[in-house]
Protein backbone atom coordinates (compact mmCIF):
# COMPACT_ATOMS: atom_id res chain seq x y z
CA UNK A 1 0.00 0.00 0.00
CA UNK A 2 2.95 2.00 -0.09
CA UNK A 3 3.12 3.14 3.15
CA UNK A 4 5.47 2.31 5.60
CA UNK A 5 3.97 0.92 8.99
CA UNK A 6 5.20 -0.43 12.45
CA UNK A 7 4.27 -1.41 15.80
CA UNK A 8 5.85 -0.92 18.99
CA UNK A 9 9.33 -3.43 20.11
CA UNK A 10 10.69 -2.56 17.31
CA UNK A 11 13.13 0.39 16.04
CA UNK A 12 13.26 3.96 17.80
CA UNK A 13 14.45 7.65 17.89
CA UNK A 14 17.02 7.57 21.17
CA UNK A 15 18.21 11.46 21.09
CA UNK A 16 18.67 14.34 18.95
CA UNK A 17 21.36 16.97 18.66
CA UNK A 18 21.43 20.26 16.92
CA UNK A 19 23.55 23.04 16.16
CA UNK A 20 22.98 26.76 16.85
CA UNK A 21 21.94 28.26 13.21
CA UNK A 22 24.66 30.33 12.27
CA UNK A 23 23.72 33.33 10.32
CA UNK A 24 27.43 34.71 9.84
CA UNK A 25 29.86 32.01 11.23
CA UNK A 26 33.41 32.86 11.74
CA UNK A 27 36.00 31.64 9.33
CA UNK A 28 36.70 28.30 11.38
CA UNK A 29 33.10 26.92 10.31
CA UNK A 30 32.88 23.83 8.08
CA UNK A 31 30.09 21.78 7.28
CA UNK A 32 31.97 18.88 8.81
CA UNK A 33 32.87 20.16 11.56
CA UNK A 34 28.83 21.63 12.58
CA UNK A 35 27.81 17.73 11.36
CA UNK A 36 30.68 16.64 14.41
CA UNK A 37 28.67 18.91 16.74
CA UNK A 38 25.77 18.00 16.10
CA UNK A 39 26.26 14.06 16.32
CA UNK A 40 28.33 14.85 19.65
CA UNK A 41 25.34 16.16 21.09
CA UNK A 42 22.86 13.49 19.92
CA UNK A 43 25.30 10.82 21.02
CA UNK A 44 26.05 12.48 24.81
CA UNK A 45 21.97 12.88 24.70
CA UNK A 46 22.02 9.12 24.49
CA UNK A 47 24.68 8.28 26.49
CA UNK A 48 26.63 6.78 23.34
CA UNK A 49 30.21 6.67 22.79
CA UNK A 50 31.23 6.98 18.88
CA UNK A 51 32.34 3.12 19.28
CA UNK A 52 28.73 1.73 19.53
CA UNK A 53 27.78 3.64 16.25
CA UNK A 54 27.61 0.91 13.57
CA UNK A 55 24.88 3.26 11.11
CA UNK A 56 25.54 6.67 9.35
CA UNK A 57 23.28 8.26 7.32
CA UNK A 58 24.30 11.79 6.07
CA UNK A 59 22.24 14.50 3.88
CA UNK A 60 24.61 17.56 2.55
CA UNK A 61 25.00 19.73 -0.41
CA UNK A 62 28.57 21.16 1.17
CA UNK A 63 30.32 18.42 2.52
CA UNK A 64 31.90 17.96 -1.07
CA UNK A 65 34.32 16.84 -2.11
CA UNK A 66 34.20 14.72 1.15
CA UNK A 67 30.84 12.27 1.21
CA UNK A 68 29.42 10.01 4.08
CA UNK A 69 32.09 7.80 4.28
CA UNK A 70 34.96 10.41 4.61
CA UNK A 71 32.48 11.40 7.21
CA UNK A 72 32.66 8.30 9.15
CA UNK A 73 36.28 8.26 8.70
CA UNK A 74 36.98 11.81 10.29
CA UNK A 75 34.44 10.78 12.96
CA UNK A 76 36.69 7.66 13.59
CA UNK A 77 32.95 5.31 12.92
CA UNK A 78 33.28 1.75 12.02
CA UNK A 79 30.34 1.03 10.04
CA UNK A 80 27.55 -2.01 8.85
CA UNK A 81 25.36 0.85 7.26
CA UNK A 82 25.91 3.72 5.40
CA UNK A 83 24.15 6.02 3.23
CA UNK A 84 23.69 9.19 1.56
CA UNK A 85 21.10 11.32 0.42
CA UNK A 86 21.13 14.83 -1.00
CA UNK A 87 17.33 15.25 -1.68
CA UNK A 88 17.21 18.50 0.22
CA UNK A 89 14.32 19.67 2.06
CA UNK A 90 13.09 15.37 1.93
CA UNK A 91 16.46 14.20 2.70
CA UNK A 92 15.78 13.76 6.62
CA UNK A 93 12.49 11.50 6.29
CA UNK A 94 14.03 9.43 3.33
CA UNK A 95 16.90 8.50 5.90
CA UNK A 96 14.44 7.90 8.55
CA UNK A 97 12.46 5.63 6.25
CA UNK A 98 15.88 3.64 4.93
CA UNK A 99 17.55 3.56 8.69
CA UNK A 100 14.20 2.01 9.85
CA UNK A 101 14.09 -0.59 7.42
CA UNK A 102 17.76 -1.12 8.13
CA UNK A 103 16.98 -1.49 11.78
CA UNK A 104 13.97 -3.79 11.76
CA UNK A 105 16.08 -6.42 9.31
CA UNK A 106 19.45 -5.98 11.25
CA UNK A 107 21.74 -4.62 9.05
CA UNK A 108 22.47 -2.15 11.80
CA UNK A 109 22.05 -1.35 15.82
CA UNK A 110 22.25 2.75 15.92
CA UNK A 111 22.49 4.65 13.50
CA UNK A 112 23.34 7.85 13.42
CA UNK A 113 21.32 10.32 10.65
CA UNK A 114 22.71 13.80 10.45
CA UNK A 115 22.46 16.76 7.76
CA UNK A 116 24.24 20.17 7.83
CA UNK A 117 25.32 22.81 5.82
CA UNK A 118 27.63 25.56 6.09
CA UNK A 119 27.53 28.43 3.29
CA UNK A 120 29.11 31.58 2.28
CA UNK A 121 27.08 33.81 -0.12
CA UNK A 122 29.07 32.81 -3.09
CA UNK A 123 28.42 29.46 -2.25
CA UNK A 124 24.50 29.62 -2.00
CA UNK A 125 24.04 31.86 -5.41
CA UNK A 126 26.41 29.26 -7.00
CA UNK A 127 24.51 26.21 -5.23
CA UNK A 128 20.81 28.03 -6.72
CA UNK A 129 22.26 29.28 -9.63
CA UNK A 130 23.45 25.35 -11.06
CA UNK A 131 21.04 23.25 -8.57
CA UNK A 132 20.20 21.14 -11.38
CA UNK A 133 20.19 21.12 -15.38
CA UNK A 134 16.89 22.85 -15.83
CA UNK A 135 18.26 26.01 -13.68
CA UNK A 136 21.32 25.74 -15.55
CA UNK A 137 20.78 25.44 -19.10
CA UNK A 138 16.46 27.02 -18.79
CA UNK A 139 15.68 28.42 -15.66
CA UNK A 140 18.94 30.84 -14.68
CA UNK A 141 19.69 32.40 -17.48
CA UNK A 142 16.35 33.62 -18.58
CA UNK A 143 15.98 35.33 -14.96
CA UNK A 144 14.33 32.82 -13.19
CA UNK A 145 17.00 32.26 -10.26
CA UNK A 146 16.73 29.94 -7.49
CA UNK A 147 13.94 29.22 -5.98
CA UNK A 148 11.91 32.56 -4.76
CA UNK A 149 10.27 33.09 -8.45
CA UNK A 150 8.91 29.60 -8.55
CA UNK A 151 7.52 29.87 -4.91
CA UNK A 152 6.44 33.81 -5.15
CA UNK A 153 3.64 32.37 -8.40
CA UNK A 154 2.47 29.26 -6.20
CA UNK A 155 2.11 32.12 -3.29
CA UNK A 156 0.28 34.53 -5.91
CA UNK A 157 -2.16 31.26 -7.12
CA UNK A 158 -2.66 29.94 -3.66
CA UNK A 159 -4.08 33.76 -2.86
CA UNK A 160 -6.17 33.68 -6.11
CA UNK A 161 -7.55 29.95 -5.05
CA UNK A 162 -8.11 30.82 -1.32
CA UNK A 163 -8.77 33.98 -0.38
CA UNK A 164 -5.35 33.99 1.44
CA UNK A 165 -3.73 37.79 1.86
CA UNK A 166 -0.31 38.84 2.86
CA UNK A 167 -1.73 39.84 6.49
CA UNK A 168 -2.41 35.67 6.80
CA UNK A 169 0.60 34.80 5.89
CA UNK A 170 1.70 37.36 8.04
CA UNK A 171 0.14 35.49 11.18
CA UNK A 172 1.88 32.40 10.66
CA UNK A 173 5.29 34.09 10.42
CA UNK A 174 4.42 36.14 13.42
CA UNK A 175 3.46 32.88 15.46
CA UNK A 176 6.14 30.82 14.07
CA UNK A 177 8.52 33.59 15.23
CA UNK A 178 7.31 33.58 18.74
CA UNK A 179 7.56 29.99 19.13
CA UNK A 180 10.94 30.35 17.94
CA UNK A 181 11.53 33.33 20.79
CA UNK A 182 11.64 30.00 22.86
CA UNK A 183 14.47 28.34 20.65
CA UNK A 184 18.12 29.51 21.90
CA UNK A 185 19.49 27.61 18.43
CA UNK A 186 16.99 30.10 15.93
CA UNK A 187 18.69 32.85 14.06
CA UNK A 188 15.71 34.83 14.76
CA UNK A 189 14.32 35.07 18.02
CA UNK A 190 13.12 38.82 18.86
CA UNK A 191 9.25 39.37 18.38
CA UNK A 192 7.93 39.98 14.69
CA UNK A 193 4.68 41.98 14.45
CA UNK A 194 2.70 42.38 11.59
CA UNK A 195 3.49 45.28 10.88
CA UNK A 196 6.88 44.63 10.32
CA UNK A 197 5.99 41.79 8.54
CA UNK A 198 3.95 43.79 6.15
CA UNK A 199 6.61 46.61 5.34
CA UNK A 200 9.48 43.98 4.62
CA UNK A 201 11.06 44.71 1.51
CA UNK A 202 9.56 43.13 -1.65
CA UNK A 203 11.65 40.47 -2.91
CA UNK A 204 9.87 38.94 -5.79
CA UNK A 205 5.94 39.30 -5.57
CA UNK A 206 4.10 39.00 -3.51
CA UNK A 207 6.91 37.49 -1.48
CA UNK A 208 8.71 39.84 0.56
CA UNK A 209 12.30 39.31 2.90
CA UNK A 210 10.17 37.04 5.43
CA UNK A 211 8.33 34.72 3.39
CA UNK A 212 11.86 33.44 2.10
CA UNK A 213 14.03 31.74 4.93
CA UNK A 214 17.19 33.24 6.10
CA UNK A 215 20.38 30.98 4.90
CA UNK A 216 22.16 29.89 7.82
CA UNK A 217 24.79 27.37 8.81
CA UNK A 218 23.92 24.81 11.00
CA UNK A 219 23.57 20.86 11.81
CA UNK A 220 20.93 18.91 12.77
CA UNK A 221 21.46 14.64 14.37
CA UNK A 222 19.27 11.65 15.43
CA UNK A 223 19.92 8.48 17.32
CA UNK A 224 17.90 5.42 16.32
CA UNK A 225 18.41 1.98 17.92
CA UNK A 226 16.99 -1.06 16.86
CA UNK A 227 15.97 -1.93 20.78
CA UNK A 228 15.52 1.25 22.79
CA UNK A 229 15.43 1.35 26.23
CA UNK A 230 13.53 3.88 28.18
CA UNK A 231 11.84 6.87 26.49
CA UNK A 232 11.74 6.63 22.56
CA UNK A 233 10.30 7.61 19.17
CA UNK A 234 8.80 5.41 17.11
CA UNK A 235 8.07 5.37 13.05
CA UNK A 236 4.26 4.76 13.14
CA UNK A 237 4.19 5.28 9.36
CA UNK A 238 5.28 7.13 6.93
CA UNK A 239 4.71 7.67 3.30
CA UNK A 240 6.28 9.19 0.37
CA UNK A 241 6.00 10.55 -3.62
CA UNK A 242 8.53 11.89 -5.71
CA UNK A 243 7.92 13.32 -9.12
CA UNK A 244 4.15 12.23 -8.62
CA UNK A 245 3.03 14.20 -11.53
CA UNK A 246 6.02 14.74 -13.53
CA UNK A 247 5.75 18.65 -13.02
CA UNK A 248 2.69 18.80 -15.11
CA UNK A 249 0.20 19.64 -12.32
CA UNK A 250 -0.95 22.32 -10.30
CA UNK A 251 2.08 22.79 -7.66
CA UNK A 252 -0.07 23.85 -4.76
CA UNK A 253 -1.13 20.35 -3.79
CA UNK A 254 2.29 18.26 -3.42
CA UNK A 255 2.72 14.69 -2.89
CA UNK A 256 1.62 14.40 -0.05
CA UNK A 257 -2.07 14.66 -0.25
CA UNK A 258 -1.67 11.35 -2.92
CA UNK A 259 -0.21 9.28 0.28
CA UNK A 260 -2.61 11.07 2.82
CA UNK A 261 -5.57 8.73 3.35
CA UNK A 262 -3.23 5.70 3.34
CA UNK A 263 -0.99 7.01 5.52
CA UNK A 264 -3.86 7.94 8.15
CA UNK A 265 -5.23 4.35 7.81
CA UNK A 266 -1.58 2.32 8.49
CA UNK A 267 -1.24 4.89 11.55
CA UNK A 268 -4.60 3.93 13.22
CA UNK A 269 -4.70 7.89 13.64
CA UNK A 270 -6.10 10.91 11.96
CA UNK A 271 -4.54 14.70 11.71
CA UNK A 272 -6.82 15.30 14.97
CA UNK A 273 -4.72 13.09 16.82
CA UNK A 274 -1.90 15.30 16.80
CA UNK A 275 -0.34 16.90 19.48
CA UNK A 276 2.42 18.26 17.51
CA UNK A 277 2.97 18.72 13.87
CA UNK A 278 5.99 20.61 11.76
CA UNK A 279 5.63 20.97 8.08
CA UNK A 280 8.56 22.35 5.71
CA UNK A 281 8.37 26.11 5.69
CA UNK A 282 10.80 27.20 3.01
CA UNK A 283 7.78 29.44 2.50
CA UNK A 284 4.56 30.22 3.96
CA UNK A 285 2.61 28.90 0.76
CA UNK A 286 3.90 25.74 1.16
CA UNK A 287 3.39 25.07 4.63
CA UNK A 288 -0.03 25.66 4.24
CA UNK A 289 -0.58 23.80 1.10
CA UNK A 290 1.07 20.50 2.73
CA UNK A 291 -1.34 20.85 5.75
CA UNK A 292 -4.30 20.73 3.54
CA UNK A 293 -2.45 17.67 2.10
CA UNK A 294 -2.29 16.25 5.23
CA UNK A 295 -6.12 16.92 5.89
CA UNK A 296 -4.91 19.22 9.41
CA UNK A 297 -6.39 22.09 7.55
CA UNK A 298 -8.64 22.51 4.96
CA UNK A 299 -8.26 24.96 1.25
CA UNK A 300 -11.55 26.42 1.93
CA UNK A 301 -10.91 28.34 5.03
CA UNK A 302 -7.35 28.91 5.59
CA UNK A 303 -7.35 32.34 6.60
CA UNK A 304 -9.49 31.11 9.23
CA UNK A 305 -7.20 27.93 10.33
CA UNK A 306 -4.59 30.14 10.27
CA UNK A 307 -6.76 33.07 13.19
CA UNK A 308 -8.20 30.55 15.03
CA UNK A 309 -5.76 27.69 15.43
CA UNK A 310 -2.02 28.47 14.34
CA UNK A 311 -2.00 31.92 15.46
CA UNK A 312 -3.50 30.94 19.04
CA UNK A 313 -1.21 27.73 19.28
CA UNK A 314 -4.37 25.55 19.46
CA UNK A 315 -2.44 23.18 17.07
CA UNK A 316 1.14 23.64 17.69
CA UNK A 317 3.22 24.00 14.50
CA UNK A 318 6.41 24.52 13.51
CA UNK A 319 7.46 24.85 17.38
CA UNK A 320 11.49 25.71 17.36
CA UNK A 321 9.92 28.81 15.08
CA UNK A 322 10.53 26.46 12.09
CA UNK A 323 13.11 27.28 9.08
CA UNK A 324 11.10 30.63 8.30
CA UNK A 325 12.76 31.78 11.81
CA UNK A 326 14.98 29.19 13.04
CA UNK A 327 16.61 29.55 9.30
CA UNK A 328 17.28 26.79 6.55
CA UNK A 329 20.29 25.32 7.01
CA UNK A 330 20.56 23.76 3.55
CA UNK A 331 19.80 20.02 3.67
CA UNK A 332 19.51 20.46 7.11
CA UNK A 333 16.86 22.57 7.24
CA UNK A 334 14.73 19.23 6.01
CA UNK A 335 15.76 17.29 9.27
CA UNK A 336 14.35 20.40 11.79
CA UNK A 337 11.28 19.65 11.69
CA UNK A 338 11.83 15.97 12.01
CA UNK A 339 14.43 16.87 15.30
CA UNK A 340 11.75 19.20 16.92
CA UNK A 341 8.94 16.73 16.98
CA UNK A 342 11.28 13.87 18.38
CA UNK A 343 12.64 16.34 20.60
CA UNK A 344 8.87 17.77 22.06
CA UNK A 345 7.76 13.54 21.88
CA UNK A 346 11.25 13.05 24.30
CA UNK A 347 10.31 15.27 26.43
CA UNK A 348 13.84 17.56 25.72
CA UNK A 349 12.44 21.07 24.14
CA UNK A 350 12.88 23.50 27.66
CA UNK A 351 11.29 26.35 27.60
CA UNK A 352 8.92 25.81 24.67
CA UNK A 353 8.55 21.69 25.41
CA UNK A 354 4.37 21.19 24.93
CA UNK A 355 2.77 18.97 27.54
CA UNK A 356 1.27 15.44 27.76
CA UNK A 357 2.83 15.18 23.45
CA UNK A 358 2.34 11.18 22.27
CA UNK A 359 1.66 12.27 18.87
CA UNK A 360 3.63 14.07 16.20
CA UNK A 361 3.41 14.48 12.17
CA UNK A 362 6.44 15.62 10.21
CA UNK A 363 7.11 16.47 6.43
CA UNK A 364 9.52 17.06 4.16
CA UNK A 365 9.32 18.62 0.69
CA UNK A 366 11.71 19.85 -1.98
CA UNK A 367 14.27 19.91 -4.93
CA UNK A 368 12.39 21.91 -7.08
CA UNK A 369 12.72 20.88 -10.79
CA UNK A 370 11.42 23.10 -13.52
CA UNK A 371 8.26 24.61 -11.38
CA UNK A 372 7.86 23.54 -7.62
CA UNK A 373 9.17 20.77 -5.32
CA UNK A 374 9.37 16.74 -6.96
CA UNK A 375 10.00 15.34 -3.63
CA UNK A 376 7.23 15.00 -0.17
CA UNK A 377 7.19 12.90 2.46
CA UNK A 378 5.62 12.88 5.46
CA UNK A 379 5.96 10.85 8.90
CA UNK A 380 3.94 9.96 12.24
CA UNK A 381 5.66 9.52 15.17
CA UNK A 382 4.83 8.63 18.50
CA UNK A 383 6.44 8.74 22.57
CA UNK A 384 6.61 5.25 23.77
CA UNK A 385 7.80 4.00 27.19
CA UNK A 386 8.07 5.67 30.14
CA UNK B 1 11.28 32.90 -34.11
CA UNK B 2 8.90 30.46 -32.73
CA UNK B 3 9.13 28.38 -29.74
CA UNK B 4 10.13 24.96 -30.28
CA UNK B 5 8.84 22.55 -28.14
CA UNK B 6 8.85 18.72 -28.25
CA UNK B 7 6.04 16.82 -29.41
CA UNK B 8 5.98 12.70 -28.92
CA UNK B 9 5.86 10.94 -32.24
CA UNK B 10 3.73 7.99 -30.78
CA UNK B 11 1.31 9.34 -28.29
CA UNK B 12 1.65 13.58 -29.00
CA UNK B 13 2.38 14.46 -25.59
CA UNK B 14 3.96 17.66 -25.71
CA UNK B 15 6.79 18.91 -23.51
CA UNK B 16 9.66 21.44 -22.78
CA UNK B 17 12.13 21.36 -21.88
CA UNK B 18 13.61 18.24 -23.64
CA UNK B 19 13.28 14.68 -21.37
CA UNK B 20 15.75 11.59 -22.33
CA UNK B 21 12.05 10.39 -23.48
CA UNK B 22 8.95 10.87 -23.55
CA UNK B 23 7.71 11.34 -20.04
CA UNK B 24 4.15 10.23 -20.32
CA UNK B 25 4.81 7.01 -22.58
CA UNK B 26 8.39 6.57 -22.83
CA UNK B 27 9.02 6.60 -26.59
CA UNK B 28 11.80 7.54 -27.76
CA UNK B 29 11.36 9.82 -30.65
CA UNK B 30 10.14 13.51 -30.42
CA UNK B 31 9.64 16.16 -32.82
CA UNK B 32 9.71 19.65 -32.68
CA UNK B 33 6.80 22.02 -32.84
CA UNK B 34 5.84 25.44 -32.34
CA UNK B 35 3.77 26.74 -29.55
CA UNK B 36 2.66 30.11 -30.10
CA UNK B 37 -0.55 31.08 -27.74
CA UNK B 38 -0.45 30.76 -24.18
CA UNK B 39 -2.43 31.49 -21.09
CA UNK B 40 -1.17 33.36 -17.69
CA UNK B 41 -1.58 31.33 -14.68
CA UNK B 42 1.13 33.30 -12.40
CA UNK B 43 3.76 36.08 -12.57
CA UNK B 44 6.46 37.74 -10.69
CA UNK B 45 9.58 40.10 -10.86
CA UNK B 46 12.87 39.46 -10.23
CA UNK B 47 14.55 42.62 -9.48
CA UNK B 48 17.73 44.28 -11.86
CA UNK B 49 21.04 42.04 -11.39
CA UNK B 50 23.33 45.30 -11.69
CA UNK B 51 25.50 43.91 -14.01
CA UNK B 52 26.13 44.40 -17.71
CA UNK B 53 24.39 41.76 -18.95
CA UNK B 54 21.78 42.05 -21.89
CA UNK B 55 18.62 42.18 -19.50
CA UNK B 56 20.04 43.72 -16.69
CA UNK B 57 16.35 44.89 -16.03
CA UNK B 58 13.84 44.08 -13.78
CA UNK B 59 12.90 40.28 -15.17
CA UNK B 60 9.14 39.46 -15.49
CA UNK B 61 8.44 35.71 -14.98
CA UNK B 62 5.70 33.93 -15.50
CA UNK B 63 4.24 30.56 -16.11
CA UNK B 64 2.08 29.90 -18.93
CA UNK B 65 0.03 27.10 -20.10
CA UNK B 66 0.78 26.80 -23.76
CA UNK B 67 -2.48 26.52 -26.08
CA UNK B 68 -4.46 24.26 -27.19
CA UNK B 69 -2.23 21.26 -25.16
CA UNK B 70 0.31 22.62 -23.17
CA UNK B 71 3.23 22.50 -21.84
CA UNK B 72 3.58 24.10 -18.45
CA UNK B 73 6.07 26.74 -19.52
CA UNK B 74 8.37 28.86 -17.47
CA UNK B 75 8.36 31.94 -19.71
CA UNK B 76 9.90 35.53 -19.93
CA UNK B 77 7.66 38.52 -20.15
CA UNK B 78 8.48 41.78 -22.44
CA UNK B 79 5.96 43.14 -20.80
CA UNK B 80 3.85 43.97 -17.63
CA UNK B 81 0.45 41.44 -17.66
CA UNK B 82 -2.91 42.96 -15.88
CA UNK B 83 -4.25 39.66 -14.67
CA UNK B 84 -4.28 35.66 -14.49
CA UNK B 85 -5.72 34.17 -17.44
CA UNK B 86 -4.48 37.07 -19.86
CA UNK B 87 -3.39 35.46 -23.65
CA UNK B 88 -0.07 35.71 -24.73
CA UNK B 89 1.72 35.05 -27.67
CA UNK B 90 5.05 32.67 -26.99
CA UNK B 91 7.89 33.13 -29.16
CA UNK B 92 12.06 32.28 -28.29
CA UNK B 93 14.22 34.55 -28.33
CA UNK B 94 18.31 33.96 -27.85
CA UNK B 95 19.08 34.69 -24.08
CA UNK B 96 22.39 34.53 -22.77
CA UNK B 97 23.37 32.02 -25.56
CA UNK B 98 20.41 29.80 -25.58
CA UNK B 99 16.85 30.24 -27.48
CA UNK B 100 14.25 30.41 -24.66
CA UNK B 101 10.70 31.00 -24.07
CA UNK B 102 9.43 34.13 -23.60
CA UNK B 103 5.79 35.77 -24.03
CA UNK B 104 4.44 39.04 -24.86
CA UNK B 105 0.71 40.07 -23.44
CA UNK B 106 -2.21 40.34 -26.07
CA UNK B 107 -5.74 42.42 -24.96
CA UNK B 108 -8.27 40.04 -23.25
Amino acid sequence: MNVMASDSGGPGIVSIGETPALRHPDASCSTAGLMAQAVGEALRNAGLSPAQVDGLGVASFTLRPDRAIDLAWRLGLRLNWCMQDEMGGASAINLLRQAWLALAAGQAETIVLVSGDHFTGADFAGLVRGYNRTAQDYLSPLGCEGPNPMFAMLTQRQMAATGLRREDYGALCVAQRQWAASNPNAAYRQPLTLAQYLDAPIVAPPLSRLDCVPVVSGASALVLRARPQGVHVRLVASGARYNHDQQEGDGLETGIAAFAPVLWRAAGMGPDDMDVVSVYDDYPAMALAQLCDLGVASAGDLPGFIARRIATRDLPVNTAGGQLSAGQAGTAGGMHGLVEVARQLLGQAGGRQLRGVRHGVVTGYGMVQVRYGMCANAAVLAREGA
Amino acid sequence: MSLNIDQCRACAHRFYPSRLWCPACGHDQAQAVAADDGELLAWTVMPAKGDAADDAGPAIIATVRALPDGPMLVARLEDMPTHIGQRLRLFGRETQGRVLPWAGTLPG
